[in-house]
């Protein structure tokens, strides 16, 4: 049997049907329009990438460079490159010839995506999907102003911590001065202004010793303030202030009355004096 | 229509009536038969049985795709597509490299060769059939596909660029490339005999 009735036969048995014309008209249809798509893809992509150099002002570095986008457009690029051939399109060119004008095409579409500003626009849109923020490259200007901001977050986060470690700190002193004077009250002495035997109100030793000690407390005061207002501190300071002016008029008595012990009346007098002075 | 007349019609216009009357592709089969066995065993060798089945089913695989020819383009270009990628099919499923080249062919080859001027010294050298035999198998397909389509069935760089689907250039440089290939394995071979 001849090849040509072979065949026919076979077609015969096999009840072989021709393809239908559309589905040849649809299978070239399909990879053209698959080729639209990539371009597309790729111009939005260059689009994007023009876009974020533009807005960092060509500061961005190599961790920082959108490379989502740049795997996107050789993705594309690849895709419509795949896709002219078996649409059998542009396969009597060179490889370098298509290669080109593909990119070329991408560059220019891309160039009026960004120009349009439909770059700007979709990239705000892509913002919004919450999956788009793990893969967004950020530019040096967002990157610092995050940094700024997480910095600052810190500084007030340590400045609060500090205010606290001063309240602790003050705490403990005043806790220490407390037991100080209370030791004080047993032996009926005062540690901001300490009389020793031989000194008597009358010179007015105890009072520079007063304004000494007075002038070092507001000196610790402002040195308090510097760092940060504490108002608990204010209002320990004050009572501490007027518990040593009990001490000194305690003092002040202790005196008066060794006075009269020695039986100096002019002493006494001007103890008066000074205690008006000091009222 | 009868087929007579419509025998005496180009292939393109042929093609027009196979969606209606199935009997007029025989038309085509017996106008392509031969050559498509000639190139299939230029190209791939095999037993006569092989080559047969190789052809039948590019018949086939024509028929079904019939619609998909494009009146614009030449049917002998199209169907030597066909063959072109049944036969890397073929080579593909069964594995086996194309040394089973007939000496025949070869021969033909070879003579047709030795009239280029690039080789012709090494094939003169050449001292049997069988060496030229031996260095067409190792020729790649690609190489030998290109060599066949030239210098065997005559086809033009454009007509061999709508076949292998490359541009013309890329045609110059494959068959170029072939014939240096060709010329290199001879002289390694008979340096390797010697």
């Amino acid at each position: 049997m001849s090849l040509d009735k072979k065949i026919l036969n076979r077609i015969k048995e096999e009840n072989i049907k021709i393809k239908p014309r559309w589905m040849f008209a649809l299978k070239d249809f399909s990879f053209e329009l698959l080729a639209a798509i990539l371009i597309a893809v790729g111009s939005v992509s260059v689009g994007l990438i023009i876009n974020f150099i533009a807005k960092s002002q060509g500061k961005f570095s190599v961790f920082s460079f959108p490379y989502f986008w740049i795997i996107i457009l050789a993705i594309s690029l690849l895709g419509i490159y795949k896709s002219l051939m078996k649409a059998e399109l542009f396969y009597k060119f060179r490889f370098a010839f298509v290669a080109i004008t593909i990119v070329l095409v991408n560059s220019l579409f891309g160039l009026f995506v960004f120009a349009s500003g439909s770059a700007e626009k979709i990239e705000e849109k892509l913002e919004e999907i919450p999956a788009y923020g793990k893969i967004l490259p950020i530019t040096v200007e967002k990157y610092t102003e995050e940094t700024k901001s997480k910095q600052d977050e810190y500084e007030s986060g340590k400045t609060k911590k500090n205010n606290n470690n001063n309240k602790k700190e003050s705490e403990k002193d005043n806790d220490k001065k407390s037991e100080n004077e209370d030791e004080e009250d047993e032996y009926g002495e005062s540690d901001g202004v300490i009389l020793s035997e031989g000194d008597s109100m009358e010179d007015g030793a105890g009072k520079e010793e007063y304004d000494e000690y007075d002038k070092d407390k507001k000196d610790e005061y402002d040195e308090d303030n510097e760092d940060g207002y504490n108002e608990e501190e204010d209002k320990h300071n004050k009572n501490e202030e007027k518990d040593d002016k009990d001490d000194y008029n305690k003092d002040k008595k202790y005196g008066e009355n060794e006075k009269n012990r020695n039986g100096d009346k002019n002493e006494g007098e001007n103890s008066d004096e000074y205690d008006d002075e000091e009222n | 229509m009868d087929i007579r007349e419509i025998e005496q019609k180009n292939d393109e216009e042929i093609v027009e009536f196979v969606a209606k009357d199935k009997n007029v592709f025989g038309v085509l089969i017996r106008r392509y038969e031969e050559k498509l066995i000639r190139y299939v065993r230029r190209i791939g060798g095999g037993t006569r049985e092989s080559v047969e089945d190789v052809v039948q089913n590019i018949f086939i695989k024509a028929y079904v795709n019939i619609n998909s020819f494009k009146k614009d383009k030449k049917f002998s270009g199209w169907i030597y597509r066909i063959a072109h990628n049944e036969c890397i099919d073929h080579w593909r499923r069964t594995k086996k490299y194309l040394a089973n080249v007939s000496i025949e062919e070869n021969v033909k080859l070879v003579a047709i060769l030795s009239d280029n001027n690039d080789i012709s010294e090494e094939i003169s050298n050449a001292d049997d059939a069988e060496s030229i035999k031996m260095a067409m198998g190792k020729l790649p397909l690609k190489y030998r596909e290109i060599l066949v389509l030239r210098f065997m069935e005559d086809k033009s760089y454009e007509e061999i660029g709508e076949i292998l689907k490359k541009p013309v250039s890329t045609v110059g440089v494959v068959l170029r490339r072939a014939k240096h290939k060709f010329k290199n394995i001879l002289i390694i071979q008979d340096n390797e005999l010697r």
